[in-house]
Formats: C-alpha cells, sequence, structure tokens
C-alpha cells in the first residue's frame, strides 16, 4: 500500500486526531502541557488559520489579523466584565464586531497589494493597538480588563483545562473542515482564480473586489473567534496582547507551518509554542530565538514544516535523475528532470 | 474541478468532521466516566502546583532539563523581562539577584538554592504563560517576579489559583496587584502611589507651591502617582488648578503646553521615558518659564541619560521624589554599589533602579528563607510568616514586615537635579521618609482636588 493512498491517509488522520484528543487525558502535568502547549497551540493555530486562508486563496499576506482577534476580545471584554453581560450575546457581538470591522478593513486594504497590503494591514494592527491604549473607558487603558472567569456553556465548565482544550480543538477542526470545503467551491475555486488571473476573471464577468472583500471578512471571522479562545485561556485582554510582538507571533507561526498549507498554521503555531517555552535551555533571549528560527526557516524551508515532505522528496528525484545513467535514460527515453516534473505535478497541499 | 469531484470532497471532509464527533464523544464519555481525573486536572491548574516530588524526576527528564535541581533544593522560579522595553533594567535586576544569592552561598540551611530564569517580555499575558510554566513544569516552589506593573497584576491574579505556591515581587508597582492579590503573593517594592512618598505635602510646605498644574500619562501607574501626590497637595492646602492626562506613547506635547495655566507656582510631572524626554525637550523649545517638579519618573537615569537630547535646561532644579536613590552617606547603599561593581565591572557606572529594587526583594526572600531553615514542608506557612514579619536595612532603607495586603512600607527619596563640582547634572538628597505605606484603595485618575 502506498503512503499516498486514501486508506492511509485517512487512517493517518483518523489517528492524530484520536492522539489530539486523548492528548489532555495522559500528558504529566497538565497544567503545563494541556494549558501552555495545547489551548495556546491551538488558538494561536486559529489565528495563523485565518492569515493562512487569506494568503493561500488570495494571495494577500496580512499582518492585520490581530486587529480582529483583538476587536473580539475588547468586545466581549467590556461586555462581559465592565458591563456585566453574559457571554453569550457578549460572544456574539464580539465575532460580529471582528467581522465587520474586517469588511471595512477589507474594502479599502485590498485595493492595495504585495508589500503595501502588508503595511496597510500592519498600520491597523497597530491602530488597534494604540485604541486599546488610548479608549481607556472601554479597554480600560494600559492595565487592559482582567480577570475575566471562562464561563459554563452547555454544561462544559470552560475554567476546566480539558473542557477548554477539548473545546478549542472542536472549534479549531470545525474552521479547517469549513476552510478545506471552502477550497472546493465555487467561490472558493472563483478566489483562486482571482488570485492567479484577476484580470481574467474579472473578463469572466467576476467582481474581483466584492470577492476579495469576502474573503478578507471570513478571514476576520476566523481571527474573532481565535479572539474568543485567547480570551479564554488569558483571562484576560491588554494593549500588549495585540502589539506588534503577537502580530509576528501569528506571522511567524504561519510561515514556519507553511504559508500555503491550512494544516501548516496548526504545525506552526505548535511549533512556536515549543520554541518560546523551552527556549530557555538555549538563551533567555526567546524572541531573538524566535527570530532566528523564522530566518532560517524562510531561507532554507520556504515551504514551513508542512511542506518539509515535498521540499525534501524534492531533493531526491532531482538527485536521482541527475546520477542516473544516461545510458538508461536514452533507452527509456526520459530525460534529467522527469522526477521534478513529476513533482510539479502534485498538489501544493 | 468537476462538480463531483467537489461533491466528493466535501464528503471526505464530513468523513472527517463525523471521524471527530466520535472521537470526542468517546473522550467525553471516558471524561464524564472519570470526574475525578478531570477534577485533579483542575485542581492541579487551580489550586495545586505540580510539585510532588514523587512525581516530577521523570517528567523533568523528559523535557531535558540542562541543570536538574538537587533533590533537597529550594527551586525558585524567576520571571524576568529580558526581552522588550526593560532587558537592559532586568538584565541589571539578575545581577542583584545573584549578589544576594552570593551573600548566603546559594544555600539555606544545607539546602542549595536553584533559580530557573523564565524570560517574559513585559506583557501580562507572556508573563503568566512563564509563571505557569515553572509551577506545572518545572514544580518551583517559589516564584519570583516580575519586573512591570501590569505582569505583576496578571500574575498576582495567576497567583490566586496556585495558593500552595509562595510568589515574591520583584519590582512591579501595580496597586491591584497587592490591594486585590492573594495571600500567597508579597511586595517588597513601592507600589504607583508609594513613589510619590510625601511629595504632595512637601511641595506645599518646604517648597511653598500654592498652585500647581499636572501633566501626567493617562494610565494606572501615573494615576497612583500623581493621585498621592495631588491627595497630599490639596490636603495640605495646595490648589490644582488644571490637570493634562496624555495618552502613553505622545510625541507631541504642543498644544499641553500652550493650554498650561500661567498662573500656577509649578507644573506637576507625571510621565516617563520617551514621553518624558519628548515633554522637557519641548518644553525648552516652546519656552515654558515655569517651574517644573515631577514624580519618580519623571528625572530617572533613563531620562537624564537620553541621547540626542540637551534636555540640561529644563530638567537643572527639578525637585522630585523617587524609591531609590544613590545615596553616597548610606552605608547599605555604599556597600551594596561597591560589592555591585566588584563582581560586575561591566554593569552600570551606578547600580539602576531595578538593581536596586531586586535586591531588596530577593533578598528579603533570602532572609525569610534563612529563618525557617529552609523548611517549606508545612504548605509554606512558616515561610510566609517569616515573609510577613521579615526586617533589614537595604540599599534603599529599611523593610519591616508587610501589611494586612502583603505589601511592604518603603522609604521615599525627595531630591533635586543640581550642577555638580564637575559640571555635570547630579542629584541633591533632600529627604529621606522612611516607612511609606500603600494607599489602601486603588487611585483612579484625578482632574483637581477630590
Amino acid at each position: 500500500m502506498r503512503l499516498s493512498s486514501p486508506a492511509v491517509r485517512w487512517t493517518a488522520r483518523g489517528v492524530l486526531l484520536a492522539a489530539l484528543i486523548i492528548y489532555p487525558f495522559v500528558v504529566p502535568q497538565p497544567g503545563f502541557w494541556v494549558v501552555n502547549i495545547g489551548i495556546k497551540s491551538l488558538w494561536l493555530g486559529v489565528m495563523a488559520l485565518s492569515l493562512i486562508f487569506l494568503y493561500k486563496f488570495t494571495g494577500l499576506l496580512s499582518l492585520g489579523q490581530l486587529a480582529f482577534w483583538g476587536a473580539a476580545g475588547y468586545t466581549i471584554g467590556y461586555l462581559v466584565q465592565l458591563q456585566g453581560w453574559s457571554f453569550a450575546p457578549a460572544i456574539a457581538l464580539g465575532i460580529v464586531f471582528g467581522i465587520l470591522l474586517g469588511a471595512l478593513v477589507g474594502s479599502f486594504a485590498i485595493r492595495a497589494s504585495g508589500v503595501y497590503f502588508l503595511m496597510l494591514t500592519l498600520a491597523v494592527a497597530q491602530l488597534m493597538y494604540f485604541a486599546a491604549l488610548q479608549a481607556s473607558q472601554f479597554t480600560r487603558g494600559h492595565q487592559g480588563i482582567t480577570g475575566i472567569r471562562p464561563p459554563t456553556f452547555l454544561g462544559l465548565d470552560l475554567v476546566s483545562a480539558r473542557t477548554q482544550y477539548l473545546v478549542a480543538l472542536t472549534i479549531a477542526v470545525l474552521l479547517y473542515v469549513l476552510c478545506r470545503y471552502i477550497e472546493g467551491t465555487p467561490f472558493g475555486l472563483a478566489l483562486r482564480g482571482l488570485r492567479d488571473s484577476p484580470e481574467r476573471m474579472r473578463a469572466l464577468g467576476y467582481n474581483v473586489y466584492a470577492y476579495k472583500v469576502v474573503a478578507f471578512s471570513f478571514a476576520a471571522f476566523i481571527a474573532s473567534i481565535g479572539g474568543v479562545l485567547a480570551i479564554f485561556y488569558n483571562r484576560q485582554i491588554v494593549p500588549d496582547g495585540v502589539g506588534l510582538i503577537r502580530t509576528i507571533d501569528v506571522l511567524i507561526a504561519a510561515v514556519v507551518g507553511g504559508v500555503i498549507s491550512l494544516p501548516g498554521a496548526f504545525i506552526g503555531a505548535f511549533a512556536l509554542t515549543m520554541v518560546q517555552n523551552f527556549s530557555q535551555f538555549f538563551t533567555s533571549r526567546y524572541l531573538t530565538l524566535t527570530g532566528v528560527v523564522f530566518v532560517v526557516v524562510v531561507l532554507f524551508f520556504p515551504q514551513g514544516i508542512a511542506g518539509l515532505w515535498r521540499q525534501f522528496t524534492g531533493y531526491y528525484l532531482w538527485a536521482h535523475d541527475r546520477w542516473r545513467p544516461a545510458t538508461r535514460d536514452a533507452v527509456e527515453g526520459k530525460g534529467v528532470g522527469a522526477g521534478a516534473a513529476q513533482l510539479s505535478e502534485r498538489s501544493t497541499d | 474541478m468537476t462538480a463531483l469531484s467537489r461533491a466528493s470532497g466535501w464528503r471526505k471532509n464530513w468523513m472527517l468532521l463525523a471521524m471527530f464527533g466520535v472521537l470526542s464523544l468517546i473522550a467525553t464519555a471516558c471524561g464524564v466516566e472519570d470526574d475525578v481525573a478531570v477534577d485533579e486536572v483542575d485542581d492541579d491548574i487551580v489550586d495545586e502546583p505540580a510539585d510532588e516530588p514523587e512525581e516530577e524526576p521523570e517528567v523533568d527528564e523528559d523535557v531535558d532539563e540542562p541543570a536538574e535541581p538537587a533533590d533537597d533544593a529550594i527551586v525558585i522560579g524567576h520571571v524576568n523581562a529580558l526581552e522588550g522595553p526593560f532587558a537592559a533594567g532586568a538584565e541589571d535586576g539578575s545581577r542583584a539577584v545573584e549578589l544576594a544569592l552570593q551573600e548566603f552561598d546559594s544555600e539555606i540551611n544545607g539546602r542549595p538554592i536553584e533559580v530557573i530564569v523564565e524570560s517574559s517580555d513585559t506583557t501580562p499575558d507572556t508573563a503568566v504563560e512563564r509563571a505557569r510554566k515553572l509551577v506545572e513544569q518545572d514544580g518551583v516552589d517559589i516564584v519570583y517576579g516580575p519586573l512591570s506593573g501590569s505582569e505583576g497584576v496578571a500574575i498576582s491574579q495567576y497567583a490566586a489559583g496556585v495558593p500552595d505556591v509562595t510568589f515574591v515581587d520583584a519590582s512591579s508597582g501595580g496597586a491591584e496587584t497587592t490591594l486585590e492579590g492573594p495571600d500567597n503573593y508579597f511586595r517588597f517594592t513601592a507600589a504607583g502611589d508609594q513613589q510619590g512618598g510625601n511629595f504632595g505635602t512637601y511641595a506645599y510646605e518646604e517648597l511653598g507651591i500654592e498652585r500647581v498644574a499636572i501633566v501626567a500619562e493617562d494610565y494606572a501607574f501615573p494615576h497612583a502617582l500623581a493621585g498621592s501626590f495631588i491627595t497630599q497637595f490639596c490636603e495640605a492646602g495646595g490648589e490644582v488648578t488644571e490637570a493634562f492626562w496624555v495618552p502613553l506613547g505622545e510625541s507631541d506635547y504642543s498644544s499641553v503646553i500652550a493650554s498650561m495655566p500661567t498662573d500656577v507656582d509649578a507644573i506637576y510631572g507625571g510621565i516617563g521615558g520617551s514621553d518624558a524626554v519628548n515633554f522637557l525637550q519641548q518644553s525648552i523649545e516652546f519656552g515654558l518659564e515655569i517651574p517644573l517638579i515631577g514624580g519618580s519618573i519623571l528625572v530617572d537615569e533613563t531620562v537624564l541619560a537620553a541621547e540626542g537630547a540637551d534636555l540640561r535646561d529644563a530638567v537643572e532644579d527639578i525637585v522630585a521624589a523617587a524609591p531609590v536613590f544613590a545615596d553616597e552617606d548610606n552605608a547599605e547603599w555604599v556597600d551594596f554599589e561597591e560589592r555591585y561593581h566588584a563582581e560586575f565591572p561591566d554593569g552600570f557606572e551606578t547600580p539602576s533602579l531595578f538593581a536596586a529594587l531586586y535586591y531588596n526583594s530577593f533578598k528579603s526572600l533570602l532572609h525569610a528563607l534563612e529563618e525557617v531553615g529552609g523548611d517549606l514542608d508545612d504548605g509554606h506557612e512558616g515561610l510566609r510568616n517569616a515573609l510577613s514579619t521579615v526586617a533589614w536595612d537595604t540599599p534603599i532603607g529599611p523593610i519591616d514586615g508587610v501589611d494586612e495586603n502583603n505589601q511592604g512600607a518603603v522609604s521615599n527619596f525627595i531630591f533635586q537635579v543640581v550642577e555638580g563640582d564637575d559640571g555635570e547634572l547630579t542629584t541633591e538628597l533632600l529627604r529621606r521618609d522612611d516607612g511609606i505605606e500603600q494607599h489602601p484603595e486603588p487611585f483612579e485618575r484625578l482632574d483637581g482636588c477630590p
């Protein structure tokens, strides 16, 4: 049976899911491994997923996803902690607010592309940071909104680490499946089309602008849900939580995982979380170490961890072709590069 | 892609979802059947640190800890902001911790003291993550730190969930850290309002200032700093004519300076760091002639040493209050400074504010550990009693126990920036007040006399 056969792939997915579900019941010191590693990886992965979705389907690399995370988080914090609302309507309103902000930002940001889009979205993230800092009647300024106790939903007490982990895992899987589903819908195909050739799509009658705004808003929706998960994890929301360091964290998680791979979002988030939690074995400058990892990945593993298999398979096929005896090639009628060509036919995901 | 293949892809996604649902149900069922296990997890997180000695060794091996603590070691986890804007100060604080450890030969009653350092970046989210890792993963007995105010508030809230671990603050100044903090969190350094000392009273009675305007950053720390000043100043008989609360990170003070009333005797500055540099610089450029007086952050070493800014005209003669002062007439300070320079020749010319504060708080912890002979087997009860009554003469004034919120009283130094014999700016001590206690309520933003 080949490794790429559907049976093997489905078995692997099943084993992975089972492992993820069993994880909080079997790890030692769950206060660390479930909370610091498990839940953190999941909400950071959701944030990276929102960035990767946008990049994979529209070719737009955003640094502003944390703004929507913050919009949802601050809305929930303000309504629950300062206005005494219950969580359910506050979360719904927080997500709606995040999406609306996404639509607003998207309506002007997607007119730019490349580095200009990157800078615009970074400016939006910084705008959120300074708004959080200065609109103190809503955000409690520098101090932030603290002491948020996770609620009990449908009998699930989110104070419990295991419950919170399983809820976060469920939401992460649902969002991942939703992104995969969109990939195959006419909407997803249209997005990929306008990513590769917007002029041609426009000529075919597609409203490129509207499609991009909707994609951006959907990414903001994912980021807003990340904000909900994070506020349960952090039990507070503070301006530094939407600051530059955390913005870069999301980018690094996406790039390290593989910026064109949806599973890469969670792989990258897990890798970054591990690096940040265990960096003190190498250096006390964990941000510096994170930066070094980022540079190494960008330079030597541009497809991230999710693309390692594909990258090394490519090397193998290239080497295989290069050292194959020329006479055999002549007999079989194949030239150098056949392996690489074979590789390029495979799906990017 | 054809419609058929899309449908097929969607069916696969549903299969994935269904598989996940089934496995989730199984796991949830297991969890429900095994309520104790779930509660144990909750207890680990909320109530109990994972410091059971019989469980730790094999897990620590798993995570490849490089310096495995000795079996009988007292393990202290140190959350220090070695990344971010206060990295230099945090590093200097670490030097002070090392000095204090050397005085005790890194052991208490034969039990070695191991310090595990976790780096934060002055953000509260990271600080709590690091503290949680130290408690849950490394199984430390005591958490020491953090550096900044918002980190302290966040860690004290986390500390409430792990009552079996003792927390000692390093230098954070948030009011809520102790006012609303749990019984296992102790602080020996000044909260924001304590950093103002008796400066409000002093300004009215000794400096003869009767009317003052306030310029301060609009967040919790300056609220407390300026709040204590305003309260005292008004109680003494002074009048606060106007308060300008500027956003943190403000770079343009032109409108504030232009609106400044001219019929005041002084302007109180409750701003620090680069904001203070900008304010002072612009006060020179706009020809502000009203004398300035300041909170602890207006003329600290980072402002006076700001590169590219000649603030001499603005800062000379400023009178300010601070919780740390390099008092060469204080034998404890001189001894501390000499040992600092001997041990760390590459350190600062004068031990920084963070070095002094870290030294105070960490050595207080070591004194308390010494008093109980390093015995923590009583659930830290002895240690906490010892921390509550610890007393010693520090380089920046005496420490004598803590109040009902586990907050120590501190000394406060009122000083003036003057020109030294060599023509360089220096500071001259005007008064030292000991036993400054924390205000029992957090200060809200005050716009005038309360």
